[in-house]
């Protein structure tokens, strides 16, 4: 069992690594592309 | 006459139960418009792979040359990612992107069911025959999400790929009266009636354009087996975002994914054979369905609290129901659930970008059961 329980740490781990280091990237994107003031991009949801 | 009569005289009980099985799945997508595109393709699957006799499921027939070309090498839930990925608009998560950690934090359904397949199988108790490479598989239908789980379980080699995909499909269905109860019972009232902004700042052209090739590479990087499905869903969505690929686009929402639908479902349905089918492990594979579903949504609210308390308060703790994937019904869901509490709060947005996070982190958790299952079993 303790394999199992190993396979759920490091499934977790590397899913959390993952997207932490996603959501950097996204917040990144969005700071260094912000849209220009009064610009309206295409397809922007709000 | 007597040859006639042949297909009759070779029809066995099992059969007939999985005949009515498919009929069933038929009357609920027709009569009761439960996930038609899905549950009549597969109702009409299992019914002609079930005559006997009629040869369908044999080498040559139509359902195994389907399954040869379409789920054995894997094609059928990639070419439906393209679709998913034309579909779906990463403006909500991209938006907001601590949304992202809702979705990491639901995988734990997928972990979390494996666990418990494992315990009843090899892993303990021996009640059933569930191999370590089983319960991963069974695990992944936590990611709610039908292709990730026909990709996982085919790529494992599971010989339950038939029930677990059935069993990820019908699931999605149930989605609005397996998660209410359980997002009910792990937030207060108070918790519940948050109110969060529907406006968000906004994301440039650019960056949508950028978001699905940078999510390539880091994916791709980390966890490589799941480029495959990262790598199809976010092409879709580049065709979406390009803003030069409109016909591309169109073609893979529509055209793309209603033939890949009627051939998936069709196969799909055709491997589910009576003899291999009507065993135990196959409704305890259904069962855990149930917990794979459950246990993700838990969790997706219980980190949700977190970000709740950390937020000041200032975070809904539902939206993370959504990060269950099950794109967009469970973040419907969300949006009702809140709208109960206070009717003047709306979630819509915060659970779409939970529930699209979702949607890359079934597949990341996909990736991870791929690398981790032949280091650990």
């Amino acid at each position: 069992m303790l394999n199992a329980l190993w396979f759920i740490l490091a499934g977790m781990a590397i899913v959390f690594a993952t997207l932490g280091l996603l959501l950097v990237v996204m917040a990144g994107l969005n700071r260094l592309l912000a849209p220009k003031p009064g610009a309206k991009a295409r397809g922007d949801s709000t | 006459m007597e040859g006639e009569l042949l297909g009759v005289l070779a029809l066995t009980w099992k059969m007939a139960v999985m005949i009515g099985v498919g009929g069933l799945l038929i009357y609920l997508g027709i009569a009761r418009e439960v996930e038609p595109m899905l549950l009549v393709p597969i109702g009409m699957g299992i019914v002609l792979a079930n005559i006997p006799l009629g040869g369908l499921t044999e080498g040559g027939g139509l359902l195994s040359l389907l399954r040869q070309i379409g789920i054995d090498n894997e094609l059928f839930p990639l070419l439906i990612f393209i679709s998913v990925g034309a579909m779906i608009d990463f403006g909500p998560l991209l938006e907001r992107p601590y949304t992202v950690l809702l979705g990491a934090a639901a995988q734990f359904g997928i972990f979390g069911t494996f666990f418990v397949a494992y315990l009843l199988g090899d892993g303990g108790l021996r009640l059933l025959d569930f191999t370590f490479k089983d319960a991963a598989s069974i695990g992944i239908i936590g990611s709610a999400d039908g292709p990730t789980s026909i990709y996982v379980s085919t790529v494992l080699g599971t010989k339950y790929a038939p029930a677990i995909v059935v069993a990820a499909y019908s699931y999605m269905a149930l989605v609005p009266i397996i998660q209410p109860p359980i997002m009910r019972l792990l937030t207060t009232k108070e918790e519940r009636r948050v109110t969060m902004p529907a406006r968000a700042a906004r994301v440039s052209q650019r960056t949508r354009i950028l978001f699905p090739i940078v999510t390539i590479l880091v994916v791709g990087l980390i966890a490589p087996k799941a480029t495959p499905l990262i790598g199809t869903l976010m092409f879709g969505n580049l065709l979406r975002e390009s803003g030069v690929l409109e016909r591309l686009s169109n073609a893979a929402q529509n055209e793309l994914a209603n033939i890949v639908t009627i051939l998936l479902g069709l196969t799909v349905g055709g491997m589910m054979l009576a003899e291999e089918f009507l065993r135990l492990e196959t409704i305890m594979i259904f069962v855990m369905g149930v917990v794979a579903f459950a246990v993700g949504t838990a969790t997706g609210v219980v980190f949700g609290k977190v970000m709740y308390l950390l937020s000041g308060k200032k975070i809904n703790p539902l939206i993370g129901a959504a990060g269950i994937s099950a794109f967009p019904m469970s973040a419907r869901v969300v949006q009702k659930v809140g709208l109960e509490a206070n009717p003047h709060n709306h979630l819509l947005m915060h659970a779409a970008g939970a529930n699209t996070a979702g949607q890359i982190a079934s597949v990341v958790a996909g990736g991870a059961v791929l690398v981790l299952v032949p280091l650990f079993a």
